[in-house]
């Protein structure tokens, strides 16, 4: 009789310290501790302020012009360390200018000092893809794709950006000048990559990207002024040079801080 | 050793085990809520070809008693301020669950300025009316009742009849498992019914799995659907299509892209801003969600005020090019000019148009009024 109370009171102690085991594994799963946050940010301006969808703004020709959409697709969002494999961001994702856009990635502690997305789709993701493999959420999928699906054979609106226009420019005028540019298919992706002074991301950090879109480069190029009386469409088949020249101004409006 | 000492080295632990664990003792699951518990069948829904995943809210599962009770208050006239009028008054089988009449008539005989929408696959469609005021199905459904040019009833006046009904408590019962009747659980089994109205049945869906074959006219019509308007050197991309593809695709077989679009009915707004009362957004005056054509040939009339009778006159439309606005949609670009559509390729397009037509959907005596 003298042994059982010691004995009760190791098997006691056994059972604390097997029923605790699992949670001791799961607090060493815990993310984020070497780990942080970071924040991709998109920020879209038009002549150097914040860009508002639905806003008035003259182009560099004197045009009023009014844009109503714009939306584009980014895909295989990286962070780039200073060595070391790259970070995968966002597989793809639907930027809609109307509204915010941020990427949020848990990024391994060190030091990052580039960014590299395509505009656009990746080919095996775009063309002869049902898009109702996905769920009605994923960015790719016909409600998830925010009307940027066009058919299995063509893919997808990779930037859409479209708005009206008064051409004459006089304050007051209504504006009813569509212009359209939907710019798709496979020759049209756009891989994209920006260096930035090395950022140290140390576990439980929030640090944040920006990605400035200067919206108004988009007809304003630096090298391409788009004149939107006589260059105001293009669903990229049948006007691809339009199509090319919209994309390759849109690209160049991009840069990182 | 003596006692106390060997009581207080069993006690100890004990206390310990029990303090240390109190946190893995509240991660456990709860048991299941009072009246969660009751035997239901779930609903076994058919995902038809080519269709997306249906998003069904986790609260409200599908069940085969769920989907009945709805079906029961979908042609249940107590949802009327004088009993008179159930939804499906409105939403007529016949008619595409749509209403042939330009504007329905409410219990005071008064009318609107909406014709009432065709409801099909409406399981995947992310906004309701016509101006998307509704995010859910379960929203929507209520709204209605309490409408005072429609139905004008109040939920509590509803609730009572139905309580009072004999029929309802157990239908309730075997759907939720209490004979409880509230608004929220009606919502929910009359959403659950309007989730099961599902057409896939039609000539199109017979030829996107190859049972069906079209017709020359109906093959032209389909190219005309899918095709960019105009000529080439009239327009970058013309291929003297019909350009109805943009906001009628069929990626998810649904004939709609989801959005608001202003198609280029009117020069101004003010009889109906549509989706900007919602929004409050100036870029929304005048867009209007663009509905599924499915069962078109039925569902007359047409557009969101239903003035077009036809589908000549709403094809004509289109072939106009509609009428230029501030917020005419970039896919309207032929408002000077028009489509130029020949009348034959106008035919053609209707006759694909047809092609989009499930008869079983009107049939389907799952979804007749249990009632009669």
């Amino acid at each position: 009789m003298n042994s059982l109370p010691r004995l009760l009171l190791i098997c006691l102690c056994c059972l604390w310290v097997v029923g605790c085991k699992d949670k001791k594994k799961d607090e060493d799963k815990t993310p984020g501790k070497t780990t942080g946050k970071v924040k991709i940010v998109f920020t879209p301006m038009y002549h150097d302020q914040p860009f508002v969808a639905g806003a008035v703004y003259h182009d560099n020709m004197g045009h009023r012009i009014r844009v109503d959409n714009l939306l584009c697709y980014f895909s295989l969002v990286n962070i780039l360390p200073v060595s070391g494999n790259a970070v995968l961001a966002k597989d793809i994702y639907l930027a809609n200018f109307s509204m915010g856009n941020t990427i949020e990635v848990d990024a391994p502690h060190g030091s990052y000092d580039g960014l590299s997305f395509n505009i656009g789709i990746l080919p095996e993701y775009n063309k002869n893809v049902d898009p109702t493999t996905y769920p009605n959420s994923h960015p790719l999928s016909v409600q998830g794709s925010q009307g940027l699906f066009w058919t299995w054979n063509t893919g997808y609106m990779f930037l859409k950006y479209d708005g009206k226009a008064d051409l004459d420019g006089v304050e007051g005028n209504p504006l009813l000048s569509p212009f359209a540019f939907h710019v798709g298919d496979d020759p049209f992706l756009v891989p994209l990559s920006f260096s930035f002074p090395t950022l140290q991301v140390n576990a439980g950090d929030e640090k944040q990207i920006k990605i400035i879109i200067r919206v108004d480069k988009i007809i304003d190029g630096e090298n391409d002024q788009i004149n939107i009386e006589t260059d105001n469409l293009t669903h990229t088949g049948g006007n691809t040079a339009l199509a090319e020249r919209v994309m390759t101004n849109f690209a160049n409006s991009i840069s990182v801080e | 050793m003596n006692a106390g000492l060997k009581y207080s080295l069993l006690i100890l632990p004990a206390i310990t085990v029990m303090v240390s664990c109190r946190y893995d003792i509240e991660e456990l699951p709860e048991p299941p809520p009072t009246g969660q518990s009751h035997k239901t069948t779930p609903y076994e829904l058919v995902i038809p070809p080519f269709f997306p995943p249906m998003d069904i809210p986790a609260d409200n599962p599908l069940t085969v008693e769920g989907v009945e009770l709805g079906r029961f208050l979908f042609w249940e006239k107590k949802l009327s301020g004088d009993n008179t009028m159930s939804c499906g008054t409105c939403h007529l089988p016949e008619h595409a669950f749509s209403d042939p009449q330009q504007f329905s008539v409410g219990i005071h005989g008064d009318i609107g300025n909406r014709q009432a929408m065709a409801l099909i696959n409406l399981g995947w469609s992310t906004s309701f009316f016509w101006d998307g005021r509704a995010m859910t199905l379960e929203d929507q459904v209520v709204q209605p009742v309490i409408n005072p040019i429609e139905m004008d009833d109040s939920w509590e006046d509803v609730l009572q009849e139905l309580r009072n009904d004999p029929l309802y408590p157990p239908k309730f019962k075997a759907a939720f498992g209490t004979t409880e009747i509230t608004q929220q659980k009606a919502a929910k089994a009359m959403a659950s019914f309007v989730r099961t109205m599902i057409s896939a049945g039609s000539k199109f869906d017979k030829q996107r799995i190859g049972q069906y074959t079209f017709t020359p006219e109906e093959e032209h019509g389909f190219n005309l659907f899918i095709l960019e308007g105009g000529s080439p050197d009239q327009v970058p991309g013309g291929s003297f299509g019909a350009d109805c593809f943009h906001c009628h695709g069929f990626g998810a077989m649904q004939m709609t892209d989801y959005l608001f679009h202003n198609n280029g009915l009117d020069a101004s707004f003010e009889n109906d801003p549509g989706r900007f009362n919602v929004t409050g957004n100036p870029l929304d005056s005048g867009r209007f969600k663009a509905p599924t054509l499915r069962n078109v040939e039925y569902s007359a009339p047409y557009m969101h005020d239903g003035r077009f009778a036809t589908l000549e006159q709403v094809v004509e439309h289109y072939n106009s090019g509609g009428i230029p606005s501030s917020t005419i949609d970039p896919f309207m670009k032929f408002t000077s000019g028009g489509l130029q559509l020949s009348a034959q390729s106008k035919q053609d397009l209707i006759a694909f148009l047809k092609c989009l037509t499930d008869n079983n959907f009107f049939n389907n005596p799952d979804f007749s009024d249990p009632h009669e």
